[in-house]
């Protein structure tokens, strides 16, 4: 074991003990679910937190058939795209705790305005 | 696995490195942290052949291992053209072709540095990645292009002008036959036993690409040994700039995760290297777009329909349909004509006519890598180019699309007459490929450096894999070499069973 699991651990366990910050939950996410909403809502796995799964997003928001992108002048469908179509982790681009980023830009000219 | 048994392991692979004959690694047959029958790296267009041939070949408990988040790597980026002799769909459209001649293409790319027995099997097998592709669930567009330096059309695009029209059909269709894909795994050695071969992989799990973390280090033992499908290394300045110092400051069309680690891991082995200071550069490639994106895939037709100008002449200055070493050379040439500040531009263009085929077309327009000129004037006036002289090279043009003889004899398949409104590219070189990686045989077994005879359970198969290519390689030939390879490693592996 590294030691940069050690340090994970330990991140992991005082981000959700009152010695850290609580890690910020985005405001869709208060707004849908207020109370009901806690750190087990998306790491659903027993025991120590882990990224959470496909799952656990498709279990509210359907599969990315289910969640088209709004139509954008970049003429891009980052839910179904010409290299990647549905393969991809949620979590490739959208994330809870810091800003989402939308990985079409790191080729392409393009801009999600409503990226969450 | 505990941590001393990771230690002995990786000090019997330093010893073998330093003494291959008296190594004494080992990795003992119970300390594995998880078994499979066939580990795959990568899970590109070879990583996913191999898969697809070794689960036909019967091999039931596969892993495919992907360092990044994203599947696929450069092949679910890249355009996806195969060129391919002798499929149904190219007999369909009534083109004469061969493998034969597609050798003799690929051989003249190569300037003869081919490896004759790779070579040939690549441009013979081609065909039969149609029907595994087909057979896949993957579709083509109902049309043959041809691509520079190729003597027939033979480039067949995806349905959606994209790698990923390969890569993802295959990666469902292999999920289905019960492949496993494991994604953010990053394979850190090799492991060998006493008699040196290849028993399985050293992986960091959860591995972050960007902040290099990891959740936890393990060893999988592979039945049927390893085949390695990583790709290149474009994106590893420091290899880069090690093997090839002149090509440092070149931005490379890679993503982002093209390093050299597993290079560097099965040189660890005692992989026999070849022209690792060989690298492909792009002919296509525009200073304003990044990497390599529609602006290149609409390149092509510009180039075959239009023409390429020097700023500094007005005039041609190469056959825009030679092979790419050709074409890249010499726009360095028009390019060092002028300053670091003031770079001279090569440029091609077309008219409205060939864009309206032209897949990448509409993307690099609207992104601004694409200019339209109403006039000759205003093409001239935004490419710095004297306009008498540019509407000659225009003039000239149009009669050899009448039927005079090109001077720099580019093949016609199509003749359209250059008239405004133009569309306009700018062209500047960037490095594209490696043509370097270790030694194989066309059995896609890895060659011992010390025996030049290969190393039993290693195998390897498309862009990690050198010689197929030579000193430089057609377009549309590098999907075709990981597929064709990548299907011949996992019947290969699926046959080796010295650690079944």
């Amino acid at each position: 074991m590294k030691t940069s699991f050690a340090v994970a651990v330990i991140a992991t366990l005082l981000s959700c003990s009152a010695l850290a910050a609580k890690p910020t939950i985005k405001q869709h996410h208060i707004d849908a679910l207020g109370d009901d909403m806690n750190c087990r809502t998306c790491h659903t796995t027993k025991g120590a937190f882990e990224r959470p799964s496909d799952q656990a997003c498709i279990d509210c928001h359907g599969g990315m058939h289910d969640i088209p992108t709004q139509p954008n002048r970049f003429d891009k469908n980052p839910h179904n795209s010409h290299h990647y179509e549905d393969l991809l982790e949620c979590m490739v681009c959208h994330s809870e705790h810091q800003p989402s980023k939308d990985i079409c830009s790191d080729c392409h000219k393009v801009e999600f305005n409503n990226l969450k | 696995m505990k941590r001393r048994d990771f230690l002995t392991k990786s000090m019997g692979v330093t010893a073998a490195m330093a003494l291959p004959f008296s190594a004494t690694a080992v990795s003992s047959e119970n300390s594995w942290d998880r078994e499979y029958d066939l580990i795959i790296v990568g899970s590109g267009f070879a990583g996913l052949a191999a898969a697809y041939s070794a689960n036909k070949a019967g091999l039931k408990n596969i892993l495919i291992l992907e360092k990044m988040e994203t599947w696929g790597g450069n092949s679910a980026i890249c355009g996806g053209i195969a060129c391919m002799p002798n499929t149904s769909l190219q007999k369909k459209h009534g083109i004469e072709d061969s493998a034969e001649l597609m050798i003799k293409d690929m051989v003249k790319a190569g300037r003869g540095f081919n490896h004759p027995e790779l070579c040939k099997t690549l441009a013979t097998e081609a065909h039969t990645v149609y029907d595994m592709l087909i057979g896949c669930g993957v579709e083509f567009m109902d049309k043959i292009i041809r691509l520079g330096g190729h003597s027939a059309p033979r480039a067949h695009i995806p349905a959606n002008a994209s790698g990923g029209g390969i890569v993802v059909p295959m990666h469902k269709y292999l999920v289905n036959k019960g492949v496993q894909f494991q994604n953010r795994t990053q394979v850190t050695s090799l492991l060998r036993d006493k008699n040196n071969a290849i028993t399985g992989v050293a992986v960091q799990e959860k591995f972050d690409f960007e902040t290099e973390e990891f959740k936890a280090e393990q060893t999988y033992k592979s039945r049927h040994g390893v085949v390695v499908a990583t790709g290149g290394w474009g994106q590893d300045k420091k290899f880069v700039k090690t093997t090839m110092p002149i090509y440092a400051h070149l931005e490379a069309t890679a993503h982002p995760g093209a390093t050299a680690g597993m290079i560097k891991s099965l040189l660890a082995v005692g992989s026999l290297p070849i022209m690792l200071d060989m690298y492909q550069l792009g002919p296509w490639a525009s200073p304003d777009e990044k990497g390599a994106g529609p602006a290149s895939f609409f390149a092509d037709y510009s180039f075959s329909e239009g023409i390429a100008i020097d700023p500094m002449t007005g005039k041609r200055f190469m056959n825009e349909l030679a092979d790419r070493r050709t074409r890249a050379e010499a726009q360095l040439v028009v390019l060092e004509k002028g300053s670091e500040e003031k770079p001279n531009y090569p440029f091609t263009f077309c008219s409205e006519a060939t864009t309206k085929r032209a897949e990448g077309f509409k993307g690099a327009y609207r992104d601004g890598a694409v200019n339209k000129s109403n006039s000759v004037a205003e093409l001239a006036k935004h490419h710095g180019v004297d306009e008498a002289v540019l509407s000659q090279s225009i003039a000239d043009w149009n009669e050899i699309v009448e039927g005079k003889p090109d001077p720099f004899n580019k093949p016609l398949d199509r003749r359209t007459e250059l008239k405004p409104p133009f569309y306009s590219l700018r062209l500047s070189p960037k490095l594209h490929y490696c043509m370097g990686g270790v030694a194989i045989t066309p059995n896609a077994e890895v060659i011992d450096a010390t025996t030049c005879e290969p190393i039993k359970g290693l195998f390897a198969a498309g862009e990690v894999a050198g010689g197929t290519h030579g000193m430089d390689r057609l377009g549309g030939c590098s999907s075709v070499d990981g597929l064709v390879f990548g299907q011949i490693a996992g019947r290969t592996a699926a046959n080796y069973k010295a650690n079944a």
